[in-house]
């Protein structure tokens, strides 16, 4: 099978661009950017579909993605095309089955690995063999399969390596940083396991203590309750040594004879006293009892006077009220009835009336008839409402008449129209727009005029012309050139010069490049000025021409804002005069003006209307006066006076009568009043003459008064004496009955006791007294007994249990039951103590926990190590096989492959190197190569070129191999792709190569894909060989200028200072080295394994490749 | 056919508190936490049940702890859910299994009084006269027992609900020690009401009908083997018909195994897709437990050698288990290259296969390789499995044979991918 043609419609950048192939080497040449990856990628797709992730489809879509191929088979030539949605025939439509795969078994990594070499490849397998120490196993493996086993085999140790290195001293290693963890994870699950049988064994441990400690408790309670008796009876031992004294005496005294009770001692002595104490009170009482009787007989009492006290009580307190009665009816009621009478009749003169001696009957005569009255009110109220209408209606005229004349407007009241305020507001608004215009206008004038004025003042000066000029550059550039050009001639003819001339030239040379870059610098400064200034001066002058322009149309505008405004002034003026206005107002005040004016004439018609209705009211005023007895000159006005006076009248006559009243009833009250006093004066002894004035009454009455408060007095304390006597008697009577009572106590006590001798009694009283002592001693002790025994105690008990213990016995006892209490204390303390202990610990064993969750991140752990084992040893076991199956692989069969390859490096070595054979050693088989001259050496002892050569007869050799077993197999052939293979080949070998490749591709298509021009004219010159060339990049569009473009790059760096870098310096870090020698050696040119390139390869290196 | 009231009694077994789940390697921090405290969640849902069920009893048969645990805050645990129970008056009967024969923790503790231990020396009838039930049974004296127990169990005692507990490897369990030993035949022939069985982790029958007899399983999956739901049975005891016996899952975290078979799949995102779908549907199915996964990659795949690169596989599933929610075991790959498409490609991969033939002929020869590291972590990993291997005792020759399939697998696909 070959493929013939393929045309990449779209497919990447690439549009219907075709590429022939030959019936056999085709080279397919592309420069830079022509497209030739992109080829290689089409050709790829085309055979085994277009990836998913494409890159091609930068310039279309990848659905839209086309590769068309002409495909010639045993069969016959047909037409495909590959699309993403996979392989149709020539009418994309119909899908068709891929010829050189028909099991679709193969895949495009597999093609690329078995039948494509790239650069990079040949540099790989180039390395393996030179690196590879000649394992002829690694080597037949790599040129079979296109991959390194030393790769897999790196790949299978790396992962060994980071998972587990058998040196104890790395600890880095994956297995023993989670061994170290489980470690870690099990110490800890250690540390907090609480072991069920520890707890069981320390729970009997706490029980055994239980029951100690109950035993070391109840010894304490014994203990505790003895020496609690102990102090007991230490506390009230001394009590109870009293309490037996006591009861000793009173038993002596009981044998002596018989004995008041204290009880009944208690009662003889209290009836004794009482008796003493009677008697004396007695004799004080009688003393006391005589002197107040004495007392009581020289009190004097007024008894009649006191039968009549509520009388004289009465009077004396209403006397000073009828007296003031009096007083204000002869200084106050009378004169003002005089006076109100006085005032009445002037009244009734003002309305024509002589009051004459009867002032009551004058006033009669002056009523009107109530219903006549109210209708002559109602009259005179509308016509006094009228009239009021009418002044104000004048004043508010008068006012803006006035008005009207602070704004110097004389108002014509014949010719005064009401004005139009619609037609006022639109003529008004009109002028006062056309007047804003008009200063607009002028405003923008002026400023245009000052503007102009600015720039006429700005004005730049005129440019100067350029120093240094680009005939300055020039010159000094020719003078550069000229010292180059000899100091050049000297160094290739190598005439060299002494070296102090060699400095000296140099220094020259160097001098006359700084100043040509100097004089060149300036230049470009002036130029860049120059445009600068000029520039400025012509901005300058088209901005005051513009100016100027503009000046002149705002001078249009004005004058047209001024006719317009002439207008409407005129059409104002004739508003005003049409509404009786001869000088019209400014714009400002006429709303004023209008407003005013319509007052005007508003009042004006509401004060004809108010006198046309006061005039037309004298007719019912006359049908209504008439009926009322007013004559014809009574008007209206008449009537509201005369009805104002006939009411002041009823209103003194009203305030007459209540005075007058007030008067009468004064007096009426004193004669009352003197009446009853003259009758309790006369009856109690006082004379006072029938025509007494009010004083004397007044002086009757104080008298009584004075009288009846001595009687009062006397009476109080006699009354007092008298009760005070009663009380004595009583207490006499009182003291009288204690002596009895004294007295029967001690005849009943006699009676008790068998005996009627006070002497007797005596003596039984005198023995009770000595008993008593005793008895109170017995009762304290016993008092203190009950408080001293401990709560729950019983007394007698105690005293029984003390027998006849005394003080010294008792303290014995104390110390004894305190020392044992300690004892037991102590024992029973030190019990619970190693209890809390124990049962403390037993707690913690109960509560602790976490041994759970540490047992799980335990298991974890552990899963984390098994799983690392596992891979580990799966690991260690894949590369054990793998060495052991690359140990024998290739051994049995790579005779032939040898050979072969062998005879191909001869070819591509041009007969240097002629054979390759495999060499063992210890039961390791090494490749070695052979040189014409006989040599035969290991593939490190090779060049970095040739060892490429090898590998590249070992990969042809496989290839021919592969395709000779698929074409015996039945299968078909498939494309061999050479992507740059043979940049490191010098022209020799590159001929030899091509010459191999076009042998190799009579059943075998190859294709070359180079960007070399000398690889396409080599493969021009073997007959049958295709070049196809791939068009170079299209020109770019739109193109810049070049030095326009560096200047641009280079401007930001001059700008800040820096110097470009020197000409003569050669940036030669910035090459790889590497890649220069590996072109170098391709070229035959020398070159030193490591440290520097000499320079003129470098030159040589990078002309070929830029 | 049940006499008596109407009861209902729970059925649980084989426990096995702070158990740890086994082979969570891949596990973070947070997930790891929330896995640790598995077995006692399922223990403090089995008091929930029995509550919520309103049942008076619950029949432990056996295996409370794992034998060699000897942490009493194990046992405190157990004595405090069975205070709970004790607080609402349900009864516990316990037959201890071979694992409680050699507990610590079983001797330790005090159990409160609504828990009655069966015998160990003989078969032991405990009378519930207030539920009307019998319970019958015996308990493991020592981890060894293989005598047939079931064999000397009393007969039922009329009137009252008969339910009989034992820890037994009934005759036919697959992967079970065979403690106490005995047939389906010998525990229908005691005719009781129901046999609540232990030992056997997996749920099932091993009798039904009038004389039902159920393995509940454990009540928490444990590793990548103990699949599927796990919980008790709620047995409900109705006069004049057999017992009901009805599942209810009690687990916190479930395990499960999904297989993937790759062969149609093209490429390696279609395979990771695969995964993420099969792993939501294994979440949606555990209603919302933790769902811990053991992924097995199966078929044959161009894409071999690509799952031999276990660090990008493992960053890809991570990336997966934390969208879909999951725990992911590990994922086993035992996905084949296709045949090689040219002879020299097959030469090569025979070869391989050849030198492992004759490997396997001289097992010795891979205990010495591998004895570098066994030296190291033989402790560590003897008592661990894995997804391939139940025991990772490198010097063990047959340990060392099955690890050589999966290399060479893994060098195969590698090898069918060189150049991809």
């Amino acid at each position: 099978m070959r493929i013939r043609s393929l045309t990449l419609k779209p497919y990447g950048e690439c549009a219907d661009v075709t590429i022939e192939f030959g019936r056999g080497l085709t080279v397919v040449l592309g420069a830079n950017e022509a497209g030739k990856s992109t080829a290689l990628d089409a050709l790829t797709d085309l055979l085994w579909g277009i990836a998913p992730n494409t890159r091609r489809d930068s310039r279309v879509k990848r659905k839209d993605l086309r590769i068309l191929a002409e495909v010639q088979t045993a069969d016959g030539t047909s037409l495909l095309t590959r699309s993403p949605n996979g392989l149709f025939g020539a009418d994309q439509f119909a899908p068709a089955v891929a010829p050189w795969d028909r099991a679709m078994t193969l895949d495009r990594s597999w093609w690329r690995t078995r039948f494509g070499i790239s650069h990079e490849q040949l540099r790989d397998g180039g390395r393996e063999v030179f690196q590879g120490r000649g394992d002829l196993a690694d080597l037949v493996f790599a040129a079979r399969e296109g991959a390194s086993a030393r790769a897999l085999r790196d790949d299978i140790a790396g992962q060994v390596d980071a998972l587990f290195k058998a040196h104890k001293g790395n600890k880095s290693v994956a297995l023993r940083k989670v061994a170290a963890r489980y470690a870690d994870a099990d110490a800890q699950l250690r540390g907090v396991l609480t072991q069920a049988d520890r707890v069981r064994a320390q729970r009997g441990e706490v029980e055994r203590l239980e029951v100690d400690y109950a035993r070391a408790k109840r010894d304490s309670e014994q203990a505790a309750r003895t020496l609690q008796r102990a102090r007991e009876d230490k506390r009230v031992i001394a009590h109870v040594l009293g309490l037996r004294t006591a009861r000793s005496h009173l038993n002596r005294i009981a044998a002596e004879g018989d004995r008041l009770t204290p009880e009944e001692l208690a009662q003889l002595t209290q009836a004794d006293e009482r008796h003493d104490r009677a008697e004396a009170s007695s004799a004080r009482l009688t003393r006391e009892i005589a002197d107040r009787m004495a007392a009581v007989d020289q009190l004097v009492v007024d008894e009649p006077l006191l039968a009549a006290e509520k009388d004289v009580d009465r009077l004396a307190a209403s006397l000073e009220a009828r007296l003031a009665d009096v007083k204000r009816a002869d200084d106050e009621y009378l004169p003002e009835v005089e006076q109100t009478s006085d005032q009445l009749r002037r009244r009734l003169v003002d309305i024509g009336v002589d009051a004459g001696a009867v002032l009551v009957e004058a006033i009669a005569a002056t009523r009107v008839r109530a219903d006549y009255a109210a209708a002559l009110h109602e009259l005179t109220d509308k016509n006094d409402g009228l009239t009021g209408c009418l002044e104000e209606a004048t004043k508010a005229r008068a006012a803006a008449a006035r008005a009207l004349l602070g704004y110097g407007i004389q108002l014509d009241p014949v010719s005064a129209a009401v004005p139009d305020a619609t037609a006022v507001t639109v003529a008004k608004g009109r002028l006062s727009n056309a007047r804003e215009a008009l200063t607009t206008h002028k405003g923008l004038a002026q400023k245009a005029r000052d503007e102009i004025q600015d720039l006429e003042a700005s004005a730049p000066s005129t440019p100067t012309p350029a120093h240094t000029t680009r005939e300055d550059v020039t010159s000094h550039r020719h003078t550069r050139d000229l010292r180059w050009s000899s100091l050049r001639e000297v160094w290739l003819t190598g005439e060299l010069p002494e070296p102090a001339a060699r400095g000296r030239s140099a220094d020259d040379l160097t001098a006359t490049i700084v100043a040509a870059d100097g004089v060149s610098d300036v230049e470009a400064d002036e130029r860049e000025r120059l445009a600068s200034e000029m520039a400025t001066a012509q901005a300058h002058v088209a901005g005051l021409a513009k100016k100027q322009q503009e000046l002149t149309g705002h001078l249009a505008d004005i004058a047209k804002s001024e006719a317009s405004c002439d207008a409407l002034q005129r059409e104002w003026d004739g508003l005003w005069q049409s509404y009786g206005i001869s000088a019209e107002p400014d714009l400002d005040h006429s709303a004023q003006v209008l407003e005013l004016l319509t007052t005007w004439h508003k009042e004006q018609f509401a004060s004809g209307d108010a006198a046309g209705q006061i005039a037309a009211l004298e007719a019912p005023w006359r049908a209504a006066a008439e009926p009322a007895g007013l004559d014809s000159a009574v008007t209206m006005a008449v009537w509201r006076a005369r009805a104002d006076i006939l009411e002041q009248i009823d209103d003194l006559d009203t305030q007459r009568i209540e005075r007058r009243r007030k008067e009468a009833e004064a007096r009426t009250q004193w004669a009352r009043y003197e009446a009853e006093a003259r009758s309790h004066l006369a009856g109690l002894g006082v004379e006072i003459p029938s025509t007494a004035s009010p004083s004397q009454i007044e002086n009757g009455v104080l008298h009584l008064q004075k009288r009846l408060t001595s009687s009062r007095t006397a009476r109080t304390s006699r009354t007092g004496l008298l009760l005070r006597i009663d009380e004595l008697k009583d207490e006499v009577a009182k003291a009288g009955r204690e002596i009895a009572d004294a007295g029967s106590v001690r005849t009943t006590l006699g009676q008790s006791h068998a005996t009627d001798s006070a002497g007797e009694l005596d003596v039984l009283a005198q023995r009770a007294r000595e008993a008593q002592g005793h008895i109170d001693d017995e009762q304290e002790s016993w008092g203190h007994l009950r408080t001293a025994v401990d709560p729950g105690s019983d007394s007698e008990d105690v005293i029984d249990r003390l027998g006849s213990d005394d003080e010294v016995a008792v303290e014995r006892r104390l110390d004894e039951a305190e020392q044992n209490e300690e004892h037991v204390d102590e024992a029973e303390a030190s019990v619970l103590e190693h209890l809390t202990a124990e049962r403390i610990s037993l707690k913690e064993m109960e509560g602790s926990g976490g041994a759970a969750e540490a047992q799980a991140a335990l298991a974890s752990h552990q899963a984390r190590v098994a799983h690392l084992t596992e891979a580990w040893a799966t690991l260690v076991l894949q590369q054990h096989l793998l060495d052991r199956t690359l140990d024998t692989y290739g051994s049995q069969d790579s005779c032939s492959l040898l050979r072969r390859a062998g005879e191909i490096l001869d070819r591509l070595t041009v007969g240097r190197w002629v054979a390759l054979s495999a060499n063992e050693d210890q039961g390791k088989k090494t490749l070695v190569v052979l040189r014409r001259d006989g040599e035969t050496l290991e593939p490190s002892g090779l060049s970095e070129g040739t060892a490429d050569q090898v590998f590249l007869a070992l990969r042809l050799a496989a290839v021919a191999e592969q395709h000779a077993d698929r074409l015996a197999r039945g299968e078909p052939a498939l494309p061999f792709v050479l992507d740059d293979a043979l940049i490191a080949f010098d022209d020799s070998r590159t001929n030899e190569a091509l010459q191999l490749l076009h042998e190799l591709a009579e059943d075998l298509q190859v294709v070359v894909f180079t960007h070399h021009e000398h690889v396409a004219a080599a493969a021009s010159s073997l007959g049958g060989a295709v070049v196809s060339r791939m068009e170079p990049p299209e020109a770019l569009s739109g193109a810049l200028d070049v030095e326009e473009l560096r200047d641009r790059v280079q401007r930001p760096w001059q700008a800040q200072g820096a110097s470009m870098p020197a000409a003569t310096r050669r940036p030669t870090t910035d090459v790889d080295l590497t890649a220069v020698r590996t072109w170098a050696r391709g070229q035959g040119l020398p070159v030193a394994e490591r440290g520097r390139v000499a320079a003129d390869v470098v030159d040589k290196y990078l002309r070929a490749t830029q | 056919m049940g006499e008596g009231n109407h009861v209902k009694i729970v059925h649980a077994a084989d426990i096995h508190l702070d158990s740890p789940l086994r082979g969570l390697s891949r596990l973070g921090d947070e997930a790891a936490r929330a896995l640790r405290g598995a077995t006692r969640e399922a223990l403090v849902n089995l008091v929930k049940l029995v509550q919520d069920e309103d049942a008076r009893l619950l029949v432990i048969a056996g295996d409370l702890y794992d034998g060699d645990w000897n942490d009493y805050a194990t046992g405190a645990f157990f004595v405090r859910m069975m205070d709970e129970l004790n607080d609402v008056g349900v009864r516990v009967v316990i037959a201890s299994g071979n694992h409680d024969a050699e507990s610590q923790i079983t001797r330790a503790l005090r159990l409160p009084p609504n828990v009655t231990m069966l015998p160990v020396d003989r078969p032991g009838s405990e009378v519930l006269e207030d539920l009307g039930i019998v319970v019958h049974g015996q308990g493991y004296p020592t981890r060894d027992l293989t005598e047939n127990l079931a064999a000397a169990y009393p007969d039922r005692i009329p009137g009252l609900v008969n339910v009989g507990v034992l820890h037994t490897a009934v005759t036919g369990a697959q992967g079970h020690a065979l403690y106490a030993p005995c047939s389906p035949h010998d525990l229908q022939m005691l005719k009781y009401d129901y046999f609540a069985l232990g030992h056997v982790h997996q749920r099932g029958a091993v009798a039904q009908g009038e004389h039902p007899a159920w393995f509940s399983g454990n009540l928490q999956g444990r590793h990548a083997r103990e699949t599927g739901p796990k919980g008790a049975l709620v047995v409900d005891f109705e006069p004049g018909r057999p017992a009901q016996v009805d599942f209810r899952a009690l687990d916190l975290a479930r395990w499960e195994q999904v297989s993937i078979d790759v062969t149609d799949l093209s490429d390696t995102d279609a395979i990771l897709d695969a995964i993420e779908a099969s792993l939501c549907a294994t979440v949606g199915a555990a209603e919302g437990r933790r769902t811990v996964v053991r992924i097995c990659l199966v078929g044959t795949s161009r894409l071999a050698a690509r799952f031999q690169d276990t660090e990008w596989l493992d960053a890809e599933v991570d990336r997966i288990q934390d969208r879909v929610g999951a725990v992911v075991e590990t994922v086993k790959v035992d996905v084949v290259a296709p045949s090689a498409p040219d002879p020299e490609a097959a030469l090569l991969r025979a070869a391989m296969a050849n030198t492992a033939d004759r490997l396997r002929e001289t097992p010795i020869e891979l205990t010495e390789l591998l004895k570098t590291l066994d030296r190291e972590i033989r402790d560590i990993a003897k008592g661990a499995s894995t997804s391939s291997a139940d025991s990772l005792d490198l010097s063990d020759e047959g340990v060392a044979l099955r690890l050589l399939e999966n290399a060479q697998s893994a060098l195969d696909a590698r090898l069918a991918g060189l150049g991809h």
